[in-house]
């Protein structure tokens, strides 16, 4: 709910003491200061419903409730892990309860990375407040840790801002988020294509990680080409923390990849969770000039989410998008649509307005215009093909019950993919010697080292247009994808081929590390 | 399970169908031992009900038929499957019943499962009630798994079995063929194989693959520990070492 202190319009308060140096000051908070707002882990996470877990007795079905979802659950913090049960409200529908569990967990995860960094309420937010993810005390940007020369660095250091965003970027004092785009910043993976929006703009997207992921990365050196291929690495098996409920708190590796839109029109803005960004155009060979750092506002569309768990050593996928971006194909089949939309136009006639098809090439930005697509006429026409499912729909609603007012009532969760073999999902590896250090996943399970995902296929729509299906390792699904993550391990002549491991534990970011390499 | 297959030379031309069948089947494909061939009388149902692929009861059936015809375990066929009441420790003699209403016929993310039943079910549905009632018949029995084998084993021109029976015995074949191949050979393909095998050895079957979903979840390749082509979930490199043991694949 708004306070009278957050309807002053005009009055610009410098808010406090966070960690704010990359980001931009709200313009209509509360005017009094607060102490930083850390990013703490919740390591006895509510569960889903009251139902018992074993080995003691199920309570009688008539007796499982829901755990009601109220405004308690805004401030229960990012779980350290999942509280997961087989048992509850579907009866012995297995599958469908811990779906439910893991959908939950989902939403507490979504609510605590997007909290207010200064540490108000999430259902008291404005559109531009700053939140908790955004902060570089608590996630860094992928290429603030794969450095130029692939230097190593401490999770304290500085942002090192691109030269051509360096004068704007001090005259804001730093208060602004920097993206510095390389060809991953609008080209979906695999190469998929770019996702250009109904003002023709590009979508951007950024990737970043927590300090657990950080610190690995660092220790192993991992951050440089030349660390990864180092003889040292060639028997290291990547096998980053993971999150654990118990005291005092421990989350584990955390990834996350969000999806921005270019809001141009300050009517769009109430809408989107937005950020003030320097955006750094793409370097490219055929361009002679320097690529412009261009300052927009940003509107968050897409929201990935990647942690690691020891029950759940192939990670937990959750996946949330602006409920706006597009219509699913069923509601397009049915003439139901609910537009506008952010990547669809209602009534277009679809030999004009192409579905799901990829732009026309060439696809790289080109700098003279700017974030808009070369072909000013194209815009993408993107549908969902696998609805929600109605327990997540329904989910969807009761979450947006407590979040007020606020932008975040137009974000729903998509669903979330986990690994639904337990036995496999939680198996360590007890015969490599020595023994390898904790958490130790068994990384050479088989037949399926990816433990069964369920759903079998997610995709969002922005992240994973192009790929969106039910076709089997064609269509996307967050763990068929990430599991032929490798590193740049390179193996030495005096290692046998069976003993080397260049899995990179489900994430592609090690791929992206710089500097020169030994090979 | 020893995971060794048994050695066998090449198939002589006129060997009949049974005879490879006993040769090789289900059970010594994952057994290694050779499975006898015993012939049953099998009583047909004097009242049949019609098949629900959207039952629990019937999916239990089923998955218990499946794990008969396949020798694969249904906790394997279909994750988290459970029978009710659960064993009692120590064991009562006799157990109790099966409770089929209480059973668990397994919940999956792939369901593939379900796919077959479905697919089975439209295409033979009466065929696929006999099968299922045979199972129901059995469902108590102490070896159920090889009263209903003992039942399938005939010849096609056994005095005392109907063409119903035989029909049966066919769609079997059938499903343990989808089990483990993903592909959908019709019984009466089957049959005909049977009839023309001996004069044309070079006769090649006719088969559909079920779906994709099918297709990747083919028993054979993981008994085989290996994985269709184009679809892999072992981890990146996995080429470069030997397979995990079978008993990770079954």
């Amino acid at each position: 709910m708004r306070t009278k202190c957050s309807l002053a319009v005009g009055a610009i308060s410098i808010l406090a003491i966070v960690g704010l140096s990359g980001w931009t000051a709200s313009a209509q908070a509360p005017a009094a200061a607060t102490a930083p707002a850390t990013l703490a882990c919740d390591h006895d996470p509510p569960p889903d419903t009251n139902q018992t877990k074993a080995p003691a007795d199920p309570l009688p079905q008539e007796q499982v409730k829901a755990t009601p979802i109220d405004a308690s659950l805004l401030t229960k913090g990012l779980p350290c892990a999942e509280n997961v049960n087989p048992r509850g409200l579907f009866g012995d529908n297995g599958l469908a309860n811990l779906q439910r569990g893991f959908d939950f967990y989902s939403w507490l995860t979504f609510l605590a990375l997007n909290a207010p960094a200064d540490g108000t309420r999430i259902d008291q937010a404005q559109p531009n407040t700053p939140t908790k993810w955004e902060q570089p005390s608590n996630f860094k940007q992928l290429l603030d840790v794969m450095l130029p020369d692939g230097r190593s660095s401490s999770w304290g250091d500085k942002k090192i801002v691109p030269p051509e965003c360096l004068d704007q970027y001090n005259k804001l004092n730093g208060k602004v988020m920097v993206i510095e785009m390389i060809e991953e910043s609008f080209n979906e993976p695999f190469k998929t294509g770019p996702l250009i929006d109904q003002q023709g703009n590009y979508a951007i997207f950024d990737i970043l990680m927590n300090k657990s992921m950080f610190d690995y990365i660092q220790q192993h050196n991992l951050q440089s080409k030349a660390g990864q291929q180092s003889k040292e690495n060639a028997s290291l098996k990547v096998d980053f923390p993971a999150g654990a409920n118990r005291p005092p708190g421990d989350p584990g590796a955390v990834m996350i990849k969000v999806s921005w839109k270019v809001l141009d029109s300050p009517a769009e803005r109430q809408n989107f969770h937005t950020v003030d960004a320097l955006v750094l155009m793409p370097r490219h060979p055929n361009e002679a000039a320097k690529p412009p750092c261009l300052r927009k506002t940003l509107g968050l569309i897409g929201f990935h989410v990647g942690h690691k768990t020891e029950g759940r050593r192939q990670w937990i996928w959750t996946s949330f998008e602006h409920v706006k971006n597009v219509p699913e194909q069923q509601e397009v089949d049915n003439k139901q649509e609910q537009g506008p939309y952010n990547f669809y136009k209602v009534g277009c006639d679809p030999t004009q307005c192409r579905v799901n098809q990829t732009p026309p090439t060439p696809w790289e930005p080109v700098f003279k215009n700017g974030l808009r697509f070369h072909d000013s006429a194209f815009r993408s026409q993107i549908t969902r093909v696998v609805p929600l499912t109605d327990e997540t729909k329904d989910m969807n609603e009761r979450f947006h019950k407590i979040v007020g007012n606020t932008v975040w009532k137009n974000y729903m969760l998509l669903s979330t993919q986990w690994p639904s073999d337990f036995r496999c999902a939680a198996k360590k590896d007890d015969t490599s010697r020595p023994p390898p250090p904790v958490p130790a996943t068994d990384f050479k399970k088989e037949p399926d080292m990816n433990c069964a995902p369920a759903p079998t296929y997610l995709a969002n729509s922005t992240l994973e247009t192009y790929s969106q299906g039910t076709d089997p390792l064609a269509s996307s699904s967050c763990m068929a994808c990430h599991g032929n993550a490798v590193s740049q391990q390179v193996r030495p002549p005096d290692m046998q081929a069976e003993d080397f491991f260049n899995q990179s534990d489900f994430t592609f970011m090690l791929e992206k590390a710089r500097g020169k390499g030994t090979r | 399970m020893s995971g060794v297959l048994p050695h066998r030379g090449p198939i002589a031309p006129n060997t009949i169908e049974d005879e490879l069948i006993g040769a090789l089947t289900r059970r010594t494909v994952l057994a290694g031992a050779a499975a006898a061939t015993v012939g049953g009388t099998l009583d047909t149902p004097a009242h049949a009900r019609s098949v629900d692929p959207n039952s629990r009861e019937d999916m239990v059936l089923f998955v218990l038929l499946s794990s008969a015809l396949t020798g694969i375990a249904p906790s394997k066929l279909a994750p988290g499957f459970t029978l009710a009441p659960p064993p009692a420790n120590p064991p009562t003699v006799p157990p109790p019943p099966i409770d089929l209403s209480k059973s668990v016929p397994g919940s999956d993310p792939v369901n593939v499962k379900q796919e077959y039943f479905t697919w089975a079910n439209e295409k033979y549905p009466s065929g696929l009630e006999y099968l299922l009632q045979l199972v129901r018949k059995n469902l108590n029995a102490s070896n159920r798994d090889k009263e209903i084998l003992d039942a399938l084993k005939f010849d096609d021109d056994a005095k005392n079995k109907t063409p119903s029976d035989v029909d049966a015995k066919y769609l079997a074949r059938s499903i343990v063929l989808m089990w483990y191949l993903g592909a959908w050979y019709e019984p009466t393909e089957l049959k005909a194989l049977r009839r023309d095998l001996p004069k044309d050895p070079t006769r090649v079957a006719k088969f559909q693959v079920v779906s994709p979903k099918a297709y990747t979840q083919a028993w054979a390749l993981r008994v085989a520990q290996a994985h269709p082509m184009g679809f892999s979930e072992m981890q990146f490199g996995y080429w470069t070492r030997q397979p995990n043991p079978l008993a990770d694949f079954t």
